[in-house]
């Protein structure tokens, strides 16, 4: 009777090539060289992007905070979510990865926002929304995508549309989208902490425990991830003008 | 004593590579530690070159997938969440890459893998084994590759694999019956 060990013996056995160790040190040194290079043109356009931030986004900053309590006492019950807060990209992340900008699915629409509301109040409207009611509230309503790497549009009638890939914004530089912070009481065991922070962002309420904290800062936008109608597009953010593809494509 | 400095160097080096863990490689690697890149990949290159071999059959094909999987995961290390391990998100590459070339190979109108083209290692006596698990069909091959190879449990193979845990467990029970049928004959 052949037995796992005899199976798994014989994939361990299986020879590699003779000049593997050679492959492997160019590869190595391929990619740490185009690191270093990336690096470099990261830190200049980082200079450029606090420049930009500085000169016209710095007006918009914001903190949402929720205590846990209120995440608890979600009246909907779980799996009632409205379909488009179901399908979040920034709150049903799986896999290893972080997700960046990058990463994101082309085709996820923005909300529309009246006349007056300010970045920070509408990233306030929806988390709200996803945390505790699983709804959109009235007054505001499902619009299309925006152009990718753009969080914000402000239109010629005063409404504002955020977009539903990365309604916190993303670093300009490395593209890593800002995601609403998740404070866990101490003695939940560590291995049910992930399952909690994805009950938070898919608003699972009633899997939450109750001194669970979710806070959210909304952060300035830099000038290339706002769009205003009638006016010039500025240039897109230099890690969207990137091509690089997701390592798990 | 100038005979000192190269000897400590590479006693430090080889320390690393036994003992350091990934994780503080990676962190090292992300800062542009070559030292760190290259005992990451000494550490997981063979078996990510197996498993893309065994699944694909194909000597060039493991090349490929190796070279791109090591190369886009050192490339996007700072995607990496620092509270996941370096081993499962480095294979759901591989594996990725590998099924991308596997695609690729189909639509450019390559043959589907068999036994007859599943033996370049002839030579080496490993032809019959690759044999069997090439006659495997690969949603089969996969998770015994995973399981046997590479030592994760059904439950992280689910995971890695984005397939229920009771689809895994019975493909892994399948693919062992046909191996083991197979490899009762041959012996």
């Amino acid at each position: 009777m052949i037995g796992d060990d005899d199976i798994a013996r014989a994939f361990r056995d299986i020879p590699v090539p003779a000049d593997a160790d050679e492959r492997r040190r160019r590869v190595v040194d391929r990619a740490m060289t185009t690191r270093r290079k990336r690096r470099t043109r990261r830190r200049t356009a980082l200079v450029a992007c606090t420049l930009s931030v500085l000169a016209g986004g710095g007006a918009v900053a914001g903190h949402v905070d929720f205590q846990g309590s209120l995440l608890g006492r979600r009246d909907q019950p779980t799996g009632t979510l409205d379909p488009l807060l179901a399908a979040l990209p920034w709150a049903t992340n799986r896999g290893g990865s972080l997700r960046t900008i990058d990463d994101a699915p082309s085709g996820t629409g923005s909300l529309r926002f009246a006349a007056g509301t300010s970045y920070p109040a509408a990233a306030t409207v929806l988390l709200r929304a996803v945390l505790t009611t699983g709804r959109l509230p009235a007054g505001v309503a499902q619009a299309g995508p925006l152009p990718r790497g753009r969080v914000l549009m402000r239109r010629a009638d005063g409404a504002i549309l955020l977009s539903l890939v990365a309604p916190f914004g993303y670093d300009p530089v490395t593209g890593r989208v800002m995601l609403p912070s998740v404070s866990i009481p101490g003695d939940v065991p560590s291995g049910d902490a992930s399952r909690i922070v994805r009950a938070v962002l898919r608003g699972e309420g009633s899997a939450v425990p109750d001194a669970t904290r979710v806070s959210a800062d909304v952060a300035p936008l830099a000038a290339c991830q706002v769009l205003r109608e009638g006016r010039p597009a500025t240039a897109p953010c230099p890690t969207v003008s990137r091509t690089a593809r997701s390592p798990e494509g | 004593m100038p005979a000192a400095h190269p000897v400590h160097r590479a006693r430090r080096v080889y320390t690393r590579r036994v003992d350091t863990p990934d994780g503080a490689l990676v962190r090292a690697a992300r800062r542009g530690d070559r030292d760190a890149a290259n005992a990451l990949a000494e550490r997981y290159w063979d078996d990510a070159w197996r498993a893309a071999y065994a699944i694909t059959g194909r000597v060039d094909l493991a090349d490929d997938v190796a070279q791109d999987a090591f190369e886009r995961a050192f490339l996007h290390l700072d995607r990496l969440d620092d509270r996941r391990p370096f081993r499962p998100w480095l294979h759901r590459i591989v594996l990725n890459r590998t099924l991308d070339l596997l695609r690729a190979e189909r639509r450019r109108g390559a043959v589907e893998i068999t036994p007859e083209i599943a033996a370049p290692l002839d030579d080496t006596g490993h032809g019959p084994f690759m044999d069997m698990v090439a006659g495997l069909p690969l949603e089969r091959r996969i998770p015994v590759v995973l399981r046997y190879l590479l030592d994760y449990t059904p439950a992280e193979i689910a995971e890695l694999t984005d397939t229920p845990v009771g689809t895994i467990g019975s493909r892994i029970s399948r693919a062992l019956a046909d191996l083991r049928a197979t490899m009762e004959v041959e012996r």
